[in-house]
Formats: structure tokens, C-alpha cells, sequence
């Protein structure tokens, strides 16, 4: 083959093109972000920590006025409930991770016994003797800690958004360890990086938060929770899925958990 | 002072700590990028289309977007995306429809080198990605790799299959004229 041609193709089609209107882009995008963050709105604020699992609480957004967006879903399709301690109903919800970034929402369907917070999730008993914990995050990591027991959402070491800086990012929370190494993956469609983690078990008085979110609050480690997690490249913004359980969750319930994350399709917001 | 990356043609991108508007970015890397997508999908109309549709993505982003490290590589592979996720709905339809039987339209004046396009469009479209991506967005195996998600050595097995497979068509395109 003559790479030649392909350069000469380059250069000749490069010159042809011509710009579009960037202002018509920029503007499309803000009714994008607009859209979105009008959605997010609508969620109550709450602060609640669990002491197992990786766990959220909910950050106030303030008093923005919710915007209906145009709603093409099916009518089985309702918007998940958020960081609200009660059972769910069983059914397909549409999730959003973040409301400022671009990212997409995505679909996932949950079985019956499952409790609403930031992702579906189920615990019983005390957690520091025979008790268990399953859950499920669908988030959008914006810092994480780099101090254990002093994190907070002001003090984190911020990640860009792209995957790749997420991935590098979690490999340095401390209280949290990647037990295997990180390996290329498909999910949903996307690119993704699938890592295995187990929080490293030191006791917090105010909880050992790892990491804070675009929407969804600070994610707090448990006192000893294994997590099978996806850095999943959605358009070039990172998503985390994070599903979370104890040594002691019985494998029914760990089967629920994984049955969650099979349903899930990331929505196009288009 | 910024970081400069240089490419294999020798031109400089500037990245790094130095952040820049939109307009910045999209003066030094719309039309590449079109051409990119122009080569990975064959198709000029939907290169342009998901090219654009990757800087309203950035412009939804905002300052976010503002602070990543490679602009242009975030677009790319925005823009590769969305067309992997349409080609994924297009494929139950295509299945049922009738055949097109007429390529997609050509970009304007490009007449002398429609050959090369012509070729890349009969390619598998995993050989044409990576040919795309490492002939026109000059990027080096491994970055492919990251950005197809596949492994290093397949990019390779690929682009030594595609390279044969264009060489193919392009001299039996000469022999035609």
C-alpha cells in the first residue's frame, strides 16, 4: 500500500472541509446541559450514611426550577427515586449519574426486595458480626480522597472525567484496594476497565469516604466490603459501576446484584 | 509554558496545563477530525455528523471539558463512539432493508483521490478503523489499542491485513484507469 495516498487523502480532504457554525454547537449544548441539570433538580436532598458498603449521601443542589424534558420512554419506565431509604418496587428505572457533564442516563431493571437509594441495594443484621450488604452505584466521580478519615468533598484530589484518570485515581484512595489487576472489558456497548476492590477495613469515626460524585454525594468504604467495579467509557466520560457486597451476602442475593448490572443500558440522550 | 505533543506529520498539538476555549479547539481540530471520522466510517455526511455532535458533547461539558489533558483525543474518541452506538441501532434495520446499492455521497472536490475512499469503504470496517486511525490521526499502535479497546496485537494483525487488502484495491484501481 502507498501510505503516500493516505497522506495526500489527508492533506487534500483536510483543505476541503468547511467549518460549521460553532455558535449553532455551542448552542445546542447548552440546551444539552441545561436539559440535564433541570432534571436533577427534582431530587430531594437527604444525608444519610450506611455503615457498610460503599454507600452515598445525597449533596444539595439547590433550588433550580425543575424543566420537564421531552419523556419518549416506554410507561413502564420510571425515574429512580434516589437517596431514599424504602423499599423499591420492582421495574426498570432510568438512573442519572450526572446532570452537568454530558453523561448519559442509564436503564436498569430491579427484582423484588430491593431498597431505592443512589443505586438498588439490600442489607440485613448488624454489619461488624453476622450482618450483610449488597448494592449497586451507577456514578460519576468527580474527586477522591487522598487522606484516610479526613476526606471530604472540599479536600479530594479531582479526576477529569476521562476514564483513564479515573482508573489512575482509584489505585491511590487510600482505605480501598485494587485486588486485582485493572483489565480491558466491554460493557453496555462501551469500552471499560474492570477492577476488583476490597476496602481496607480501617474504622472512621465519621465513615472512610473514598470518593465524591458529580450528583450523588461522597461514597463511603465499609468496614470490609468487596467490590466488582467498571470504569465505563461512555462518549469520553467516565461512569463508575460499583457493585458492592460483603463476604457474608448470601449468593441469592449476589445473584439479584448481578442480574441489576445485567439490565443496565446506557440511555442516548438523544 | 504548555506541553507540546508532536504527531508523526510533524505537527504540533499543544496540551497540558494550559486550558482552551472551545473555539480554540475547534479552529485547530474540527476539520482533522472530520477526516479521521471520514476514513474510520467511510461515510462523509455521518463523519461530519458525529464530529459535530461530539463538540456539542464538549460544550455541554464545559469547564470539564475545559481541563482535559487532549482535547482532540476526547473528541475522537466522543465522535467514534456515538457512531459505534448508531451503527449498533442501524444494525437490526439494516438487516431488513433493502440493499443500497449507491455509496454515500463524497465530500466536493475530492474527485482525484476518491479511489483511496472508495477502498476504504470495501475494507472490514475493523481493518478501516485502524487504518483511519493510524494513517490519518497518526496515532501509534498502543493508543489505538486503548481507543478500540482491543488488544495490541490484534491492531497489528489488522492493520498488516488492511494494509495488504488496500494495497490490493487501490493497484487494481490503477490498472481500471
Amino acid at each position: 500500500m502507498n501510505e503516500l495516498e493516505l497522506r495526500e487523502f489527508r492533506t487534500r480532504a483536510e483543505e476541503l472541509v468547511s467549518l460549521p457554525d460553532l455558535a449553532d454547537l455551542e448552542s445546542r449544548g447548552r440546551r444539552l446541559r441545561r436539559r440535564r441539570v433541570a432534571l436533577g433538580a427534582s431530587l430531594a436532598a437527604a444525608v444519610l450514611a450506611l455503615a457498610g458498603g460503599l454507600v452515598v449521601t445525597q449533596r444539595d443542589d439547590g433550588n433550580q426550577t425543575p424543566i420537564e424534558p421531552p419523556d419518549e420512554r416506554p410507561p413502564s419506565e420510571v425515574d429512580y427515586p434516589g437517596p431514599v431509604m424504602e423499599p423499591l418496587a420492582p421495574g426498570t428505572y432510568v438512573l442519572r449519574p450526572s446532570l452537568q457533564n454530558g453523561a448519559p442516563e442509564v436503564r436498569l431493571t430491579v427484582p423484588p426486595g430491593w431498597n431505592a437509594w443512589q443505586g438498588p441495594n439490600r442489607f440485613d443484621g448488624d454489619l461488624n458480626t453476622t450482618g450483610w450488604y449488597a448494592g449497586v452505584l451507577v456514578v460519576d466521580v468527580t474527586s477522591v480522597a487522598s487522606k484516610k478519615c479526613r476526606y471530604t468533598a472540599a479536600t479530594g484530589a479531582a479526576v477529569d472525567g476521562s476514564a483513564a484518570d479515573l482508573i489512575a485515581a482509584i489505585n491511590r484512595i487510600p482505605g480501598l484496594r485494587v485486588t486485582t489487576e485493572a483489565a480491558p472489558a466491554e460493557l453496555f456497548g462501551y469500552p471499560a476497565t474492570h477492577l476488583h476492590l476490597r476496602t481496607a477495613g480501617a474504622f472512621c469515626r465519621d465513615g472512610n469516604n473514598l470518593f465524591d460524585t458529580e450528583q450523588n454525594g461522597l461514597v463511603i468504604g465499609g468496614t470490609d466490603t468487596l467490590a466488582d467495579t467498571w470504569v465505563v467509557d461512555v462518549d469520553g466520560e467516565a461512569i463508575l459501576i460499583d457493585v458492592g457486597f460483603t463476604p457474608t451476602t448470601p449468593t441469592e442475593i449476589r445473584r439479584e446484584l448481578y442480574e441489576i448490572v445485567e439490565s443496565i443500558e446506557v440511555v442516548d440522550p438523544e | 509554558m504548555p506541553e507540546k505533543e508532536t504527531l508523526a506529520t510533524g505537527r504540533a498539538v499543544s496540551h497540558g496545563s494550559a486550558e482552551r476555549t472551545l473555539a480554540e479547539v475547534f479552529e485547530l481540530s474540527y476539520r482533522r477530525l472530520v477526516v479521521q471520522m471520514y476514513g474510520v466510517v467511510g461515510d462523509f455526511p455521518e463523519a461530519e455528523d458525529v464530529v459535530q455532535e461530539a463538540f456539542v458533547r464538549a460544550s455541554a461539558a464545559g469547564g470539564r471539558f475545559r481541563r482535559v489533558d487532549n482535547p482532540e483525543a476526547w473528541l475522537r474518541r466522543t465522535a467514534i463512539n456515538l457512531h459505534r452506538n448508531r451503527w449498533r441501532k442501524l444494525r437490526n434495520y439494516n438487516r431488513v432493508r433493502p440493499r443500497l446499492e449507491v455509496s454515500p455521497p463524497d465530500l466536493p472536490g475530492l474527485e482525484e483521490h476518491v479511489t483511496v475512499i472508495e477502498s476504504l469503504r470495501q475494507l472490514p470496517s475493523s481493518q478501516r478503523e485502524v487504518l483511519a486511525l493510524h494513517y490519518l490521526a497518526d496515532l501509534p499502535v498502543l493508543e489505538v489499542s486503548e481507543l478500540l479497546g482491543v488488544p495490541e496485537g490484534t491492531v497489528k494483525s489488522r492493520l498488516m491485513r488492511g494494509r495488504e487488502a488496500l494495497a490490493a484495491l487501490l493497484s487494481e484501481e490503477d490498472g481500471h484507469e
